[in-house]
C-alpha cells in the first residue's frame, strides 16, 4: 500500500524542512545550497511518489540547450544514483526523483530529499559551464 | 526512521533469484550480487543486468544504443535528453564509454516483489519503446555529417 498523501506532512515534519501544502496531493519545499535556491515539488499518486526541481536550469533564451549541456545531463545521469536529469517539454532542465508509493516509507522520503538537494547544489557548476561552453561556441 | 513504522529489511541477492523465479524469467547468476537476463519485445532483443548493492538495487540494459566512433550527434543527445521526461522510474543516460544506457534504480531497503516487477517492467517497456526513435535520431545525425 502506498502513502497517504496526509503521511507526507509528518515525513516533511520528520525531516526538518518547511513545506506547504499547495493541494492535497502536492507539497512544495525549497532548499538554498551553495549554488542557489532550489524550489522542490513532491506529488503523490496512486503509483509513484515524484519528487521535482523544474526548472532546474532553464533553456537559455531563444535557442535550446546545446550538445554540450545535454552530453553533461546525459553523462551526469551515469553518476547519480536514485535521481535524473532530464528536458522537460519546455527545454528546460530538470532534476527528478520517482519512487514506487507501494512501500514508501520516510526513509525512501529522506534518501530522494537528500539526493535531490547533493546532486542539485553538486552539478550546477558543471551543468552551467557546459552551457556557457555551447555558447561560446555559437557565438 | 518514522515513529510507528516497521523495521526496514534490506533485499539481498538470494531474495532477488526467488523474485526472478517468481516473476517466471529464466536468468544467469555471473557473480554474487549480479544477475543476467534477457527479454525480446516488438523491435529489439536486450540483455539486462540486475545487481544488488549495500544501498540499491540496479536494473540496467547497456548498451542500449552504442556510440559511433564520433559521439552521439545532437539529434540523438536530445532524443536521450528529452526521453528522460517521459520515462517513469526509468533513467536514460551516456556511459563511460559514450555508449547510451536505460536503468531502474530503487532502494534495497524495503524492496519488494512489486517493485522488482515495477522495474523490470519499466525497463522492458522504455527500452523497446524507445530504441526505435533513438536509433532514426542517430540516423538524422548521420545525413548532417
Amino acid at each position: 500500500m502506498g502513502p497517504a498523501a496526509d503521511d507526507i506532512a509528518g515525513y516533511f515534519d520528520n525531516f526538518g524542512w518547511n513545506y506547504v501544502r499547495q493541494e492535497a496531493t502536492v507539497y512544495r519545499t525549497a532548499f538554498t545550497g551553495e549554488t542557489g535556491r532550489y524550489d522542490v515539488w513532491l506529488k503523490v499518486t496512486d503509483a509513484w511518489v515524484f519528487f521535482c526541481i523544474n526548472p532546474y536550469v532553464r533553456k537559455p533564451t531563444g535557442q535550446p540547450h546545446g550538445p554540450g549541456t545535454l552530453q553533461a545531463v546525459l553523462r551526469a545521469n551515469h553518476e547519480v544514483n536514485l535521481a535524473k536529469f532530464a528536458v522537460d517539454d519546455d527545454g528546460d532542465v530538470s532534476l527528478s526523483v520517482e519512487l514506487p508509493a507501494e512501500g514508501f516509507r520516510y526513509s525512501h522520503f529522506c534518501d530522494a530529499l537528500t539526493a535531490l538537494a547533493h546532486y542539485a547544489d553538486g552539478w550546477r557548476r558543471r551543468i552551467d559551464a557546459a552551457i556557457a561552453s555551447d555558447r561560446a561556441e555559437i557565438v | 526512521m518514522s515513529r510507528g513504522e516497521p523495521a526496514p529489511v534490506r533485499t539481498s541477492a538470494a531474495e532477488i533469484a526467488r523474485f526472478f523465479r517468481r516473476y517466471g524469467w529464466s536468468f544467469e547468476r555471473l557473480e554474487g550480487d549480479t544477475f543476467r537476463t534477457g527479454f525480446r519485445g516488438k523491435n529489439a532483443a536486450f540483455v539486462a543486468l540486475v545487481r544488488v548493492t549495500r544501498h540499491w538495487v540496479v536494473f540496467t540494459v547497456n548498451p542500449l544504443l552504442k556510440a559511433p566512433d564520433a559521439g552521439f550527434g545532437a539529434a540523438t543527445l536530445r532524443a536521450l535528453a528529452v526521453a528522460n521526461q517521459h520515462a517513469n522510474l526509468a533513467k536514460l543516460g551516456i556511459d563511460d564509454d559514450g555508449d547510451a544506457f536505460i536503468n531502474v534504480e530503487l532502494p534495497a531497503e524495503g524492496f519488494a516483489f512489486s517493485h522488482f516487477v515495477a522495474a523490470l517492467g519499466a525497463l522492458a517497456h522504455f527500452a523497446d519503446t524507445l530504441v526505435v526513435p533513438l536509433l532514426q535520431a542517430q540516423i538524422v545525425d548521420d545525413r548532417r555529417l
